[in-house]
């Protein structure tokens, strides 16, 4: 177990700045997922810590220690592959044992940490196979047991989900996090679903070309989002967004009117915005409430309604041509055609200013 | 109706001949354009192979008709032929050396050649090139003149250190060496194999042997080697093969005798000596007939001892 710190650290591949100086702190035994679209620099990261590729600049610190010159076999870290990078000419017991031969660990004791690794894993029945032999569920698992039996002091993981089917993904999600509560370790994990980042996560990082979003618990994103980015990213279906203009203030109020829609009314936190400035209201699919026409803060037509059983999603095209995603509990009684009227429960929406950066409101 | 009139026999040829002649429609252009390698192959290769296989149990030389001798010719071979005997051994000493060293140097240079060093591939295509000309005559005779007495390599011998060097490819004791040191220096052709066969083992696997500790020496030993297992298999026997073959290096170095002493004497000149310095063409068959068994012996030793180090990526064991 460790403490992991990045100052600043920029990593350039030739003229490209991929990693634009990102700084992180990351607390023993937490379990931090970097998230972010496809391209952001997620898994590069995730190699200058492995120590898999050189920064161009800044620090990355290992419980106070510098470890940026430190070769990647020498971190004791453990990494598990998006491809699994198992050794395709080696046993199972081979491959979990091949770091500990490394480092020159006693042979009986090697075998008792493969036993206590592959009854975790339950690769037990698998361990004289060949990688070549197993399913990618059970790839996985040996890829996983390959970094525990080290024991290392952080676990990295490079979306080692992607390569499995729905269900398979579910359910090594969960033994992921059983693995993290039981071990208690240092844990990074990179992917670009949301859902495994929202389902692992103590704290979420959010990348977006190369730079850090914001940082915080899956539910702090997704209540409080720093910015639109974070907002849409966070969350599936994801944020509505609708275009807006101030209006002038009525006492404490704050007034924006919907393109395309009427008024909402709130109370901004801090400072006030502009008569005129264009901000954008961002709502969540749940945070829509059916009302009747003259309370609508916006009206459109049902173009698909998606019946899930425990609920409804709606996609409802509005009268600018914008289309609005409208989560309903349970099964709604909407076919495509039908009008909805629509506002939202209480004050669970988001404004975004012009930089896209949020204007806290109460 | 017509075919109730003919005989049973005479049905069966006609639908013959119809299908014959539906084979040949369908095929028979395709075998139109195969027809310079079948020439190729029945005359000039499978015939004369059948050739040598009878006249290996003859004597001839061609002035007069092949005499059958039986077995007389492999009985001279195996029991009274002691210069056979030290060619065959110049031979085994020459694969035994040769093969190894050229797999090793040919093994390191396309493990340099495989990283991504500025100007990689002209330096591939550089290295290469000794390969293309290493089995030349050109070569061979510049060969001869650098390890000569006066040549390259004893002028640097005595600007370095200040000996004056033998005339290596005319010492009985250097003469198979300096040759080895030819065979060697053609590493061209497996250095390409080697280096195809190292862009084959995926970069993650030295990633995840890295984070697993290991240093650039284990993952040589534990990950390079063992991945690139069929790949230096299928070098090992080409190699072989060829060393068993050697022929025009030990011709132009020895001036076509195989000396001093013997010393270059290798197993394909000899034969050579043989059918076209001797006439003996009765034995030269015979002779080449027990090259091909013996190279047959070490492939198959190769192929069967496979299975304990070369690793397949598709066995399922």
């Amino acid at each position: 177990m460790a403490r992991l710190e990045l100052k600043n650290v920029i990593k350039n591949f030739g003229s490209v700045e991929v990693i634009k100086g990102v700084d992180l702190a990351i607390g023993d035994g937490e379990f931090v997922v970097i998230v972010g679209p496809s391209g952001c620099g997620k898994s590069t990261l995730l190699r200058l810590i492995a120590g898999l590729e050189e920064m161009t600049s800044g620090a990355i610190l290992m419980d106070d220690e510098r470890v940026d010159d430190v070769p990647a076999a020498k971190r004791e870290l453990a990494m598990v592959f998006q491809s699994y990078a198992l050794y395709p000419h080696m046993t199972v017991r081979k491959n979990l044992s091949f770091g500990l031969e490394t480092m020159k660990v006693p042979k009986d004791e090697i075998e008792s940490l493969i036993t206590a690794a592959a009854e975790t894993l339950q690769i037990g029945a698998l361990l004289d196979r060949k990688p070549g032999q197993l399913s990618g569920g059970q790839c996985q698992r040996v890829a996983i047991g390959r970094a525990i039996v080290r024991n290392p002091k952080i676990f990295l993981f490079d979306e080692p989900l992607s390569n499995l089917d729905a269900e398979l993904r579910t359910q090594m999600r969960i033994e992921i996090n059983k693995l993290h509560q039981r071990l208690n370790a240092t844990m990074i994990f990179v992917t670009h679903d949301q859902t495994e980042a929202m389902t692992l996560a103590d704290r979420i990082v959010i990348l977006n070309g190369g730079k850090v979003e914001q940082v915080g618990t899956p539910l702090e994103l997704y209540n409080n989002p720093d910015n639109m980015f974070v907002g849409g990213f966070i969350g599936s279906p994801r944020m509505n967004f609708l275009p807006g203009v101030v209006l002038p203030e009525t006492g404490d109020n704050t007034r924006i009117k919907l393109v395309g829609g009427n008024e909402i009314h709130t109370k901004l936190s801090s400072d006030s915005l502009p008569e005129g400035a264009k901000v954008t209201i961002g709502v969540r699919p749940e945070s829509f409430v059916q009302v009747d026409a003259n309370r609508a803060l916006v009206t459109g037509e049902v173009q698909i309604a998606e019946h899930l059983g425990g609920e409804t999603f709606v996609y409802v095209s509005l009268t600018n041509g914008d289309t609005i995603t409208v989560g309903i509990k349970g099964q709604a009684k909407l076919v495509p055609g039908d009008e909805m009227h629509l506002a939202v429960a209480g004050s669970e929406f988001h404004i975004f200013g012009e930089d896209e950066k949020v204007i806290r409101h109460v | 109706m017509e075919s109730t009139i003919k005989s049973p026999q005479e049905n069966e040829d006609h639908t013959w001949r119809v299908r014959l002649l539906k084979i040949w429609r369908r095929n028979g252009p395709g075998y139109l354009f195969l027809l310079p390698w079948l020439i190729g192959f029945f005359g000039l290769t499978l015939g004369p192979a059948i050739a040598s296989f009878y006249l290996s149990f003859t004597n001839y030389d061609l002035l007069e008709p092949a005499r059958w001798t039986g077995l007389s010719n492999y009985k001279f071979a195996f029991f009274n032929d002691a210069r056979l005997h030290k060619s065959l051994s110049v031979t085994f000493t020459y694969v035994m050396w040769s093969v190894p060293l050229r797999l090793s140097v040919a093994l390191a240079l396309a493990m340099v050649l495989d990283r991504s060093v500025r100007g990689v591939s002209f330096y591939r295509a550089t290295f290469y090139l000794p390969s293309l000309l290493g089995a030349s005559v050109a070569v061979s005779v510049l060969w001869r003149q650098i390890f000569g007495s006066e040549g390259l390599v004893n002028y640097l011998l005595l600007l370095t250190t200040g000996i004056t060097g033998p005339s290596w490819v005319t010492h009985p004791d250097y003469a198979l060496s300096t040759l080895i040191v030819l065979a060697v220096w053609q590493f061209g052709s497996p250095m390409i194999i080697f280096l195809a066969g190292l862009r084959q083992i995926p970069q993650d696997l030295y990633e995840a042997s890295s984070m697993d500790g290991a240093g650039s020496l284990r993952q040589f030993y534990r990950i390079t080697l063992p991945l690139l297992a069929p790949v230096i298999f299928f070098n090992l026997v080409l190699q072989t093969i060829e060393a068993f073959k050697t022929f025009t290096q030990a011709f132009i170095v020895s001036g076509g005798t195989g000396g001093p002493v013997d010393s270059t004497m290798f197993y394909s000149l000899y034969m050579y000596l043989e059918a076209f310095a001797n006439f003996r063409m009765g034995y030269a068959s015979a002779l080449a007939w027990i090259l091909m068994v013996i190279i047959g012996i070490f492939t198959s030793i190769a192929f069967l001892t496979s299975k304990y180090w070369v690793y397949y990526e598709d066995e399922r064991r």
